[in-house]
């Protein structure tokens, strides 16, 4: 198959490591993190709804298949722990957003986290985050 | 299997079309090549019928994965391969299977040569099935075995990779034109990386060159010069294999 995916547990270490929040005692819970990554893939779905389809796509069509790929809501119960409780990124529910636009789903999540912090200098960062989300699925330029 | 123009068409798009999903490519290839055969009737099969007397009603099987497009011919050969004699029918080889051999048989029959067949009239009832029925016009009353001309298209289900599985030799001649009509398709999709108006108007005149071309060549069984050359007038409305989509 043409295509690899990240864990959620991927995808929360990467969001903490970005949001310098890393170390526990953890200053946003894991559930809040995992509402931002369900929110993301609403968006994301909202603006290339090809990204759920791709694999469908690459196999054989079902008849009657009118399924269009949409992920289920996930919860802390996705997130893969080791034994210390640090994440462990190579287990955990995949999360089916192809590899090449994962980085847009990590500046959503730290955009939506950012919001949280009600000061006028993070609802800016917020926002050029989610921007950043949104140039990065409609345009080939964002980084 | 995915066929070694099929995966170098999956590439080329790729690249022309940054961000454009694999899957999403596959599906656009899959409506490309519909559009294609769809408009050029460039993949014909020759099908035995095997007439009988009692009915005028016969379920064409192609015995391959395609969807029958179109009838372009219904001839009975003037010698005729015996009725019942072969329950696999002789092809030329290619893949998949298109023509006729005139091998085996009494070589004076010529089963494949058009211009020793006789024009029978015949319609398609639901083209775009799998296996159609045909309608012939005139029963002979007798039993015998008629050759049909048709026109093919792809279908689902697709193989393993989500490629279809079009004749070697179109893949092999218009590739390029074929990947311009996936990048004619991708480019007119609405707010991605790789939308752009002026990329697909000018990979929808390619694609669209790409298909009157075909549609001359095979028009013409590809004989040189033949986009100036033509056959005399008296030839031209049945003049069977050779202007085989003209009738």
């Amino acid at each position: 198959m043409a295509q690899t995916y990240r864990t959620v547990t991927a995808y929360l270490a990467i969001a903490r490591l970005n949001l310098q929040d890393a170390v526990s005692p953890y200053r946003y819970p894991d559930a809040n993190l995992v509402l931002a990554l369900n929110i993301g893939l609403g968006e994301m779905g909202r603006i290339r709804p090809d990204m759920y389809l791709d694999l469908k796509y690459q196999r054989p069509l079902r008849k009657g298949d009118i399924d269009d790929g949409f992920p289920p809501t996930y919860s802390t119960a996705d997130i893969a722990l080791n034994s210390d409780g640090t994440y462990d990124p190579a287990k955990g529910t995949l999360v089916p957003i192809p590899v090449k636009y994962a980085s847009a789903m990590d500046w959503f999540i730290n955009g939506w986290m950012q919001f949280l912090d009600v000061t006028d200098t993070q609802d800016q960062r917020a926002q050029g985050f989610l921007g950043k989300f949104q140039s990065h699925l409609t345009t080939l330029s964002a980084a | 299997m995915t066929t070694t123009n099929m995966a170098r068409l999956n590439d080329m798009v790729r690249m022309t079309c940054g961000g454009a999903l694999d899957g999403v490519v596959r599906m656009e290839m899959f409506n490309t090549l519909k559009e294609w055969f769809q408009r050029t009737d460039s993949w014909l099969l020759e099908v035995p019928i095997y007439i009988q007397s009692n009915t005028n009603d016969y379920q064409v099987n192609t015995g391959q994965n395609v969807v029958v497009n179109r009838l372009m011919g219904l001839d009975r050969p003037s010698s005729p391969p015996p009725s019942g004699e072969f329950l696999v029918p002789p092809y030329l080889p290619m893949c998949p299977p298109q023509y006729l051999t005139t091998l085996g048989a009494n070589v004076d029959s010529e089963v494949q040569d058009p211009l020793t067949r006789t024009q029978r009239v015949g319609v398609l009832l639901n083209a775009g099935a799998k296996c159609p029925i045909l309608r012939i016009r005139d029963n002979p009353s007798a039993d015998e075995v008629w050759i049909a001309t048709l026109c093919l298209n792809i279908c689902d289900p697709v193989d393993s990779a989500g490629f279809t599985s079009p004749p070697d030799w179109v893949m092999e001649k218009y590739l390029n034109y074929l990947a311009n009509g996936v990048n004619m398709r991708l480019m007119l999709q609405p707010g991605k990386p790789y939308s752009s108006l002026p990329g697909a108007q000018y990979h929808g005149r390619m694609f669209n060159q790409g298909i009157g071309l075909c549609r001359t060549e095979v028009r013409r069984m590809f004989t040189y010069g033949s986009q100036r050359w033509n056959f005399p007038g008296g030839w031209n409305s049945w003049a069977g294999l050779f202007a085989i989509g003209a009738r």
